[in-house]
């Protein structure tokens, strides 16, 4: 397939007009020809083997395409990532119209796809230097991944080097790479988040706003004992602002014994975080709680955070109890804010 | 109760079903490729349990949740139920604003409306979307933009309106239904190609139940960018129900589009002058142009203003200037053929088609599979919404309209007020009342405090500054004009950016309502005007000529107040008294400067020319003149 779409890539070089990099390409820099419906792409798609005598543009794009595709990113000979080179600057010539307006869209993104495929070739190729390291010596892998990360090649064959790794090894990497990195690093949050360790499972949580951060909030800390749980999440919700909110929630799902009602209810007071507690109580469904927010809608001294995070708990909590609460505090005027009674007349129409 | 009827009809009609046909299920992933995977290149979101802003996408509960809390938590936010979705889930509007819908003059407000995740798949809309009503909550009391928004306009914004397409979409957020006409042995090229249902469900959910592999059902539903009255059924797909752009039965057959239709009407409709609908991806505006070319000039100027905005803030949102009278049934096609206001679709990114920068999911370095510019990774999505906020901000404020001079004062170096003049609004119209009108002298030392009804100025870090990617002439311009012995005569006053007042205080002390709502200065009446009698006054009139940050200048006579109609505004004069979209240097301030005080000539010898020149010039001059006087 790559030595036909070679030559039909030279064929095709024509110069594309040369664009501002300061606005996509416009219906007015293509050529009718060049653009392609939804059924045309498919009919020509469908007619590429009965094809004998040389492939229309959007044909050879599509067979381009599919060469780089179905290369190996492990196993890539010389002329594979010659041809690989040679793609990465391609510029589509068959374009579709976007749903919502006059622009026309490149069917095949050639380029891009080549890049990656490039890109992930030479990490493996990096990754198993590292490999090959780590079988010799664990002290010289450990010493190559403290070393500063070159490019971002370098860093992601280190995270795949890592992959084979043991939990005390994780731990180990963890503990001496936090001495030179911080918490934002790829490599220490991956050692972190296999390190099967709680204390730096926490330290990272305590430390990081990142999105993975937030994928080990969600997706690892079940390993560990709910006490442990408990102990992380409420470090992170008073700690943490980043991901105080759905720290919040995991600890609501946590069984009644480890879990302090009176602290969720404390927490009704915090004018960032007090809406995500109401959320929180709204999920154990705890009775003392609902009981509490009800006490702090009452009190005259509540302030208007407390008392609007306070009825949010009664709503989130959505059961019988807290809606006849609700009817209640509305129907004897009970909400000491005039807004909020709105408000909590339109949730329970 | 309505909802539990309704599940429970869904519920017996699909175990009613005669054959439940399974489709094949389909999996994106972070670097697998398969005959049913499709590798990203990244890391897929799956949607955070989070009612606060993370790193990442919120689940529509928790999106929801927070929307409530902050209505509940601010009386300048009010939610309101705009429909119901076919699976019986409420969808909500909120509005933005103070608790009547009048500005501080008493005229009915000006309505803005945004709409959000009209399309499931598009997650980025409904983070842009929060981002904004976060920002508008957090700075309600900043006594700048966003209190003069909230006092001065309503703002309707509707975060999610595909409630249940959303939902199906978080519900299975890496997985998907082959694209139509293929089957479990086609190539995954083909089945990737036109992802359906899951992950990438487009359209809403009537008659569709929420289980993915049901093959029955997965391709109904209406595109709901495509069922709205102005161009419906123009594209042949649009008739064809198992088509991604199907426009459904009639415009407006779907609770979704009826419920954007109630939204509108909470502005109310008429008072509407910008429509906003929120869509990923390819980082551009597409913006409709019907035949109204000042509409169509106000739209593309405002556009540019979102677009230097966007750029500002690192991200350069294109605007793509449809053709005149072309449409296809977008909700924005909707805004701007019925309402004739600026209105438009913005694409969030992913870019797509911009040379040198990577189309889709290769913007984030991943392999720029079909389709992956729906599913940007976790750690762009915040600075996503922060770009896009202060871009949608301008367009409020811009659209908010002009500003006029509410209130001028002259005070002496005694600070007597001399001149004192207020325009009094009545309905549409105003009057210019003059309470205090004592002679002033040329060559004397005066204070000059104006007030403007918006906040004119934009501050950061408390320093003034150009709005992210405008450029404005940030001092104002002053001067007196009249006519006397001779002929015309103009004289500037200098000033500088300090004039602008960012400390409370009031009349002839700081600004009066907003930061920078005021221009106050010190200066020396030019008396370097030729007049023929010593006895009398001459009319000097205070001509003032600014821009708000928004670019947009004065309206030049305040006596008819500014509004918009059929695509343009009404009431806004340039300095020529002609009204029209551009504005101008309002006029309308006489002060009387005693002649005794001025250069008296004999003959009808002229005045000098105009000039600019501070304090001392004017001594000098003063000086000059008053040696010629004497020789004579
Ligand atoms: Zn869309």
């Amino acid at each position: 397939m790559k030595k036909i779409a070679i030559p039909i890539l030279l064929a095709l070089a024509v110069p594309t007009p040369s664009l501002q990099a300061e606005r996509p390409i416009l219906m007015s820099d293509i050529n009718p020809s060049q653009l392609y419906s939804k059924q045309q792409i498919e009919v020509e798609i469908n007619n590429i083997s009965q094809k004998d005598n040389g492939f229309s543009i959007l044909q050879s794009e599509y067979l381009m395409l599919k060469a780089i595709n179905k290369l190996d990113e492990q196993h890539l000979s010389k002329d594979d990532v010659e041809f690989l080179n040679q793609h990465t600057q391609y510029q589509s010539q068959s374009f579709i119209k976007h749903d919502e307006g006059p622009l026309p869209l490149a069917i095949f993104d050639i380029a891009s796809a080549a890049k990656y495929k490039l890109n992930q070739y030479y990490v493996h190729d990096k990754a198993k230097e590292y490999q090959r390291l780590l079988e010799s010596s664990w002290e010289n892998y450990k010493q190559a991944l403290k070393t500063k990360d070159l490019s971002q090649v370098q860093l992601a064959a280190k995270l795949e080097s890592m992959n084979g790794l043991n939990d005390s090894q994780y731990s180990e990497i963890a503990k001496e790479l936090i001495v030179s990195r911080n918490y934002q690093s790829p490599l220490v949050v991956k050692a972190v988040s296999n390190s099967n360790d709680a204390s730096l499972v926490k330290a990272l949580l305590l430390n990081s706003a990142s999105a993975d951060a937030n994928r080990l909030l969600a997706e690892k800390l079940y390993q560990f004992s709910n006490l442990e749980q408990a102990d992380i999440l409420q470090s992170v919700v008073v700690k943490n602002k980043a991901l105080a909110s759905s720290a919040l929630m995991q600890y609501a799902k946590l069984p009644n014994n480890v879990r302090s009602n009176d602290w969720l209810v404390s927490q009704l007071s915090d004018s960032y975080l007090g809406a995500s507690a109401a959320k929180a109580i709204g999920i154990t469904q705890s009775q003392n709680a609902l009981s509490s927010a009800k006490e702090l809608i009452l009190d005259d001294s509540s302030n208007r955070t407390q008392v609007a995070n306070a009825l949010l708990a009664l709503k989130f909590a959505n059961n019988d109890y807290a809606k006849s609460e609700l009817n209640e505090l509305l129907e004897r005027d009970l909400i000491k804010f005039k807004d909020m009674q709105q408000e909590v007349a339109k949730w329970l129409d | 109760m309505v909802r539990l009827i309704k599940k429970t009809v869904l519920a017996s009609s699909i175990a009613l079903l005669p054959f439940a046909a399974s489709g094949e299920v389909l999996t994106y992933t972070e670097n697998t490729n398969s005959n049913t995977e499709l590798a990203v290149g990244y890391p897929l979101p799956v949607p955070v349990d989070s009612m606060t802003a993370v790193s990442g996408f919120r689940s529509y509960e928790f999106l929801k949740s927070h929307h409530q809390a902050l209505a509940l938590a601010n009386a300048e936010m009010t939610s309101v139920q705009v429909g119901t979705t076919h699976n019986g889930r409420e969808i909500i509007a909120y509005r933005f604003g103070d608790d009547n819908n009048t500005d501080l003059d008493g005229v009915t407000e000006p309505a803005f409306l945004v709409n959000g995740t009209i399309h499931a798949r598009e997650w980025q809309s409904p983070e842009v979307v929060t981002e904004l009503m976060e920002q508008i909550i957090e700075r309600k009391s900043d006594q700048g933009m966003v209190q003069y928004l909230l006092d001065n306009t309503n703002i309707v914004i509707l975060p999610v309106s595909n409630v249940d397409g959303f939902l199906q979409t978080q519900r299975y957020p890496i997985n998907v239904t082959n694209s139509p006409g293929t089957t479990a042995a086609s190539s995954a090229s083909a089945k990737f190609a036109q992802p359906r249902d899951g992950r990438m469900r487009r359209k809403n959910m009537p008659n569709v139940d929420e289980v993915l592999s049901t093959e029955a059902d997965r391709l109904n539903g209406v595109d709901l960018n495509r069922n709205s009255s102005h161009f419906f059924g123009v594209q042949p797909d649009n008739s064809v129900s198992t088509s991604l752009i199907y426009g459904g039965a009639n415009p407006f057959s779907e609770p979704e589009t009826q419920a954007l239709l109630q939204a509108a009407s909470l502005g109310p409709e008429s008072r509407l002058r910008f429509y906003q609908d929120s869509h990923s991806f390819s980082r551009v505006l597409f913006v409709p142009q019907p035949n109204n070319s000042r509409l169509n000039a106000i739209t593309q100027s405002v556009a540019t203003k979102y677009q230097n905005t966007t750029i500002n803030q690192g991200a350069n949102y294109f605007p793509v200037i449809d053709q005149v009278g072309s449409g296809i049934a977008t909700t924005a096609d909707y805004f701007a053929y019925e309402h004739l206001i600026p209105s438009w679709t913005l694409e969030i990114e992913p870019p797509q088609g911009f040379q040198g920068e990577p189309n889709g999911g290769a913007f984030y370095g991943g392999t720029g599979a079909s389709h992956s510019g729906f599913i940007a990774p976790d750690s762009a999505i915040a600075r996503i919404r922060d770009q896009l906020a202060p871009a949608q901000l301008l367009m409020f404020y811009h659209q908010a309209g002009p500003a006029y001079v509410k209130s001028v004062r002259i005070a002496d170096a005694n600070n007597q007020v001399v001149y004192a003049a207020d325009w009094q609004t009545s309905g549409n119209s105003r009057t210019l009342n003059v309470s205090t009108d004592t002679n002033l002298t040329g060559g004397q030392q005066y204070k000059l405090w104006v007030q403007f009804s918006k906040p004119m100025r934009w501050r950061s870090g408390g320093n003034l500054a150009q709005y992210p990617g405008q450029s404005i002439t940030i001092s104002p311009a002053v001067s007196f004009n009249g006519s006397a012995s001779g002929g015309s005569f103009s004289r500037s006053l200098t000033t500088s950016n300090s004039n602008w007042q960012s400390q409370s205080g009031g009349v002839l002390a700081g600004f009066e309502t907003y930061i920078d709502d005021v221009i106050m200065l010190d200066f020396t009446m030019p008396s370097n005007v030729n007049v023929s009698s010593a006895s009398g006054t001459t009319n000097f009139n205070l001509s003032l000529a600014v821009q708000d940050f928004a670019g947009l200048s004065l309206d030049a006579n305040p006596a008819t107040v500014v509004d918009w109609a059929n695509g343009a505004w009404t009431g806004y004069e340039n300095s020529n008294g002609a009204a029209g979209d551009t504005g101008g240097t309002d006029n309308s301030y006489a002060v009387k400067v005693a002649n005794s005080s001025l250069n008296l000539v004999s003959g009808g010898g002229g005045s000098s020319g105009g000039g600019g020149g501070g304090a001392m010039s004017w001594l000098l001059l003063l000086l000059l003149s008053g040696f010629a006087i004497r020789r004579k």
